[in-house]
């Protein structure tokens, strides 16, 4: 009961303090809508046909009331039900997202055995050294470069968008080379510190008492650092994934925005820009759901992982 | 005879053959920075980006071409003619059929002017041309054939280029009796605009992403070479990047770059005209902090100060026109040839400002009963923008004179309230205007006018303006400008051109764009090995 309170409790504070800081900027939505036509009869009007002639807690009040109904707006760029609007730039970046979180855990294993087993000598160290650089690398910057050299320069991969638009019917492999840019930057900006936290976990673990006493039973190092020190050692990595659902959800806005990704991060900045305020208080919504379920789910995973793990109701 | 034959028959296959080829372009072609779309109907658009991609599937009974003048070829109407000393306008409409094989009839008109009435305020350009408000009714006369009676005799240049162009026939039998909540919530409803007149129809929309357009087989003006027209939102200085990788056909090229770009393998670079429109340094009437800027002298003595020269080199890199008049400069076809020079002259623009009583400082800035002559100018100018370098300029040639200049920068949308809110706390606003085909001041001089930001108050100015509108020719127009030109309500600023980027394998685009943004899309056609000999120009370079 604590923990479901208190989830939502922050959920409806959350909602409610982006609704409130999203209408107290002075400028609403007409004027980024009319542009240098914005005469105040024709503010007045589109305001009324927005329903942006309330008072801002009557339209929250609304708000809620359509909430309840499962109705989340209609979005004023787009002029479609927000739901719809969500799902279809949240479905994009759930796919751009499984694909470069895979991508990293790959990375991140790899890096963090080697890190972790080799932890005080010259191969830990250079592994050290790799994910620190990659890790001090601001997204921007890894997404710009991986778009220079590949793109530009060496024009193997395409720079933007999620397909080839002078194909009328793009195909799979189209839609699959669009997506290893945007896929890669994610990942390299995400390994580095799931690769620290799994290194640390496997340090750990092997110098344990289990450890010896395997090695004293005559098994073989890379049965022990598979099958017995590796699921412990991934717990910590995936209590991290688990919190990082939010920015799953949100998208990374630099990256999304650098590739011309149409996902989440993307619509969440052009909303913002925008003052397409249904959609920016729906994404917060959806976030702060996806952050109460990405919880529950790394919650699941480690007591699945390790039984003497539980929680409280 | 054998020979005219032959001809006759190439001619026959070569306007039978299919449009061919993709051709991808970004937003921003023609006019402004990149911005998205809002949707697909005309009568809702507020931005030239709308109106682009909407007049792709319906043509207004007139249609603006490169001269900024009536393009018969592509307007729905075949002929507009004044009568009744210029209170009624007789529209006979080509006989074109929509997309779906009906005919485009008189009625449909008649359905597309209920709609702007319908629509109120909420109509796009309401006021442009005296749409809907000079207009007293429409009437079908038979069913090719529609007569416009106004309340009072008009400009009939006016009339026809400003107002006309904003009319549109729309399928009754399609869109049936749809009202103004319904009109703006399915803007982008594609099942709304699957019954077109234009000379393409929608294929694909993805608001805020791209529009995607196929040819429409049926339309009654030149038909399209393409087999299908993208039309891509890219923001900031994607569309560039976007160009480059060979995602998109073509892109605008900031000026910094133009030299750098030269000579780039694969592309073409092509010099379009100014938007029609002009820059301003609009006055506010009614800043606290800078009451100076109601007199006359002041304002003057400002306009000499500026090196508009110097400007187009720095800001534009050469790309650009001196202007001193609120009317546009390419084509120059309504500049008043007798409006007073303003020359460049700091010397004599020191001479004013003593003769107004305003002595240097010690600080440089000149003072006046303690007050100095120090003011603001409000933009939304992005900080490494040309129009940012064009106040650099500017504070730069008021300094010479003893004027302080601030320059304080606010959002877009943030810089829009704060004009609309009608206060006292900006004192000078930076912006650029689009005109109409008649460049009138309408809304934008006169006392009252819906975007007169700067509360500018002048019988006489109001009366020109009036006279501008209603009265024939082109001397009442040039009288307007003439008045202007002493009062400077707002201090006119040069523009630049449209430096553009496209593939060597895209074709047709000088035609492409004219000055108001208008697209002529018939005109592009791509170089692909798969349309060689199947378009109707014949095989391409």
């Amino acid at each position: 009961m604590g923990r479901a309170a208190e989830t939502f409790a922050t959920l409806f504070f959350l909602v409610t303090l982006t609704f409130a800081l999203a209408h107290a900027v002075p400028d609403g939505p007409a004027y980024a809508i009319l542009g240098l036509k914005a005469g105040p009869d024709r503010v007045r009007a589109l305001n009324a046909q927005l329903g942006l002639d309330a008072t801002v807690w009557g339209q929250y009040a609304t708000w809620w009331w359509h909430v309840l109904h499962g109705n989340l707006g209609i979005s004023y760029l787009q002029n479609r039900p927000v739901v719809s609007v969500i799902g279809a730039y949240a479905g994009r970046t759930a796919v751009l997202y499984s694909v470069a979180t895979g991508l990293a855990v790959v990375a991140a294993m790899g890096l963090g055995w080697l890190h972790g087993v080799f932890y005080r000598s010259w191969p830990g160290r250079v592994c050290s050294a790799i994910e620190i650089f990659l890790y001090a690398m601001p997204g921007f910057f890894i997404a710009t470069v991986l778009g220079m050299v590949f793109s530009s320069w060496l024009h193997l991969l395409p720079a933007a968008g999620m397909v080839d638009l002078h194909q009328a019917a793009p195909g799979f492999g189209d839609r699959a080379a669009h997506m290893v840019l945007p896929a890669a930057s994610i990942a390299l900006f995400v390994a580095p510190w799931l690769a620290r936290i799994f290194a640390q976990g496997v340090h750990e673990e092997l110098s344990r008492d289990y450890v010896r006493t395997a090695q004293a039973r005559g098994v073989g190092f890379g049965s022990i650092l598979l099958r017995h020190v590796t699921p412990n050692a991934i717990r910590p990595m995936v209590t991290m994934l688990g919190l990082s659902l939010p920015a799953i959800f949100s998208g990374n806005v630099v990256v999304e925005s650098v590739f011309d990704y149409p996902g989440i991060g993307w619509l969440l900045w052009r909303s913002a820009v925008a003052h397409d305020y249904p959609v920016l208080v729906g994404i917060v919504l959806v976030v702060g759901v996806a952050t109460m379920l990405g919880n529950l789910a790394a919650d699941l995973v480690n007591a699945w992982l390790d039984p003497r793990v539980t929680y409280a109701a | 005879m054998r020979g005219a034959a032959l001809l006759g028959a190439a001619l026959f296959f070569a306007c039978a053959a299919a449009p061919c080829g993709t051709a991808i372009i970004p937003d921003a072609i023609g006019i402004g920075d990149p911005a998205s779309p809002a949707g697909l109907n005309p009568l809702l658009a507020t931005d030239p980006y709308t109106i682009q991609v909407a007049t792709l599937l319906y043509r207004p009974l007139v249609w603006i071409g490169r001269d900024m003048g009536f393009d018969h070829a592509r307007s729905l109407a075949a002929s507009v003619q004044a009568l009744d000393g210029n209170t009624r306008f007789r529209v006979v409409l080509k006989p074109w059929r929509w997309s779906d094989g009906a005919a485009v009839t008189a009625d449909d008109v008649l359905f597309g002017w209920e709609r702007i009435e319908k629509l109120g305020d909420l109509f796009g350009a309401a006021g442009q041309g005296g749409i809907p408000d000079r207009v007293a009714s429409v009437r079908a006369v038979d069913a090719r054939t529609l007569d416009f009676v106004l309340k009072a005799p008009v400009n009939p240049d006016w009339f026809i280029l400003n107002g006309l162009s904003l009319v549109y026939a729309f399928p009754r039998h399609a869109w049936g009796d749809i009202g103004r909540d319904e009109m703006w919530r399915r803007q982008n409803d594609p099942a709304l605009f699957a019954v077109t007149d234009g000379p393409f129809r929608l294929a694909e929309l993805r608001p805020e992403r791209y529009f995607a357009f196929v040819p429409n087989p049926l339309y009654g003006g030149h038909p399209a070479s393409l087999a299908r027209l993208v039309v891509v939102f890219r923001e900031g200085g994607g569309a560039l990047h976007a160009v480059q990788a060979g995602e998109i056909d073509m892109a605008r090229v900031p000026y910094a770059l133009w030299q750098l770009l030269q000579g780039t393998p694969g592309f073409r670079f092509y010099v379009l005209p100014e938007p029609f429109g002009y820059g301003d340094l609009l006055f506010n009437q009614r800043s606290a902090n800078a009451l100076f800027l109601r007199d006359v002298r002041v304002r003057q003595a400002l306009a000499v100060a500026v090196d508009q020269a110097k400007i187009i080199k720095l800001a534009y890199h050469g790309f650009g026109t001196e202007n001193h008049l609120p009317t546009p400069t390419e084509p120059a076809t309504w500049q008043s040839p007798s409006a007073a020079a303003t020359r460049y002259d700091p010397t004599a623009a020191r001479a004013m400002l003593e003769a107004a009583g305003w002595r240097p400082g010690a600080d440089g800035v000149r003072r006046k009963a303690g007050v100095r002559l120090a003011f603001s100018v409000l933009t939304g100018a992005d900080p490494d923008s040309s129009e940012m370098e064009m106040l650099q300029v500017l504070q730069s040639d008021f300094g010479a004179v003893g004027a302080d200049m601030r320059v304080r920068v606010e959002s877009f949308s943030q810089l829009m309230q704060t004009l609309n809110a009608g206060g006292s706390d900006w004192d000078a606003a930076n912006s650029p205007w689009t005109t109409p085909p008649v460049p009138d001041g309408t809304g934008v001089w006169n006392a009252g006018g819906g975007i007169n930001y700067g509360g500018y108050s002048d019988a006489r100015m109001d009366r020109l303006i009036e006279d501008s509108v209603s009265q024939p020719g082109k001397a009442a127009m040039f009288q307007y400008q003439d008045y202007f030109a002493g009062q400077l309500p707002g201090l006119i600023l040069p523009q630049g051109k449209q430096l553009v980027m496209a593939a060597a394998r895209l074709h047709g685009v000088e035609e492409f764009s004219n000055a108001a943004g208008y697209w002529n899309p018939e005109s592009l056609s791509v170089d692909d090995p798969a349309c060689r000999g199947a378009t109707p120009d014949g095989p391409r370079r």
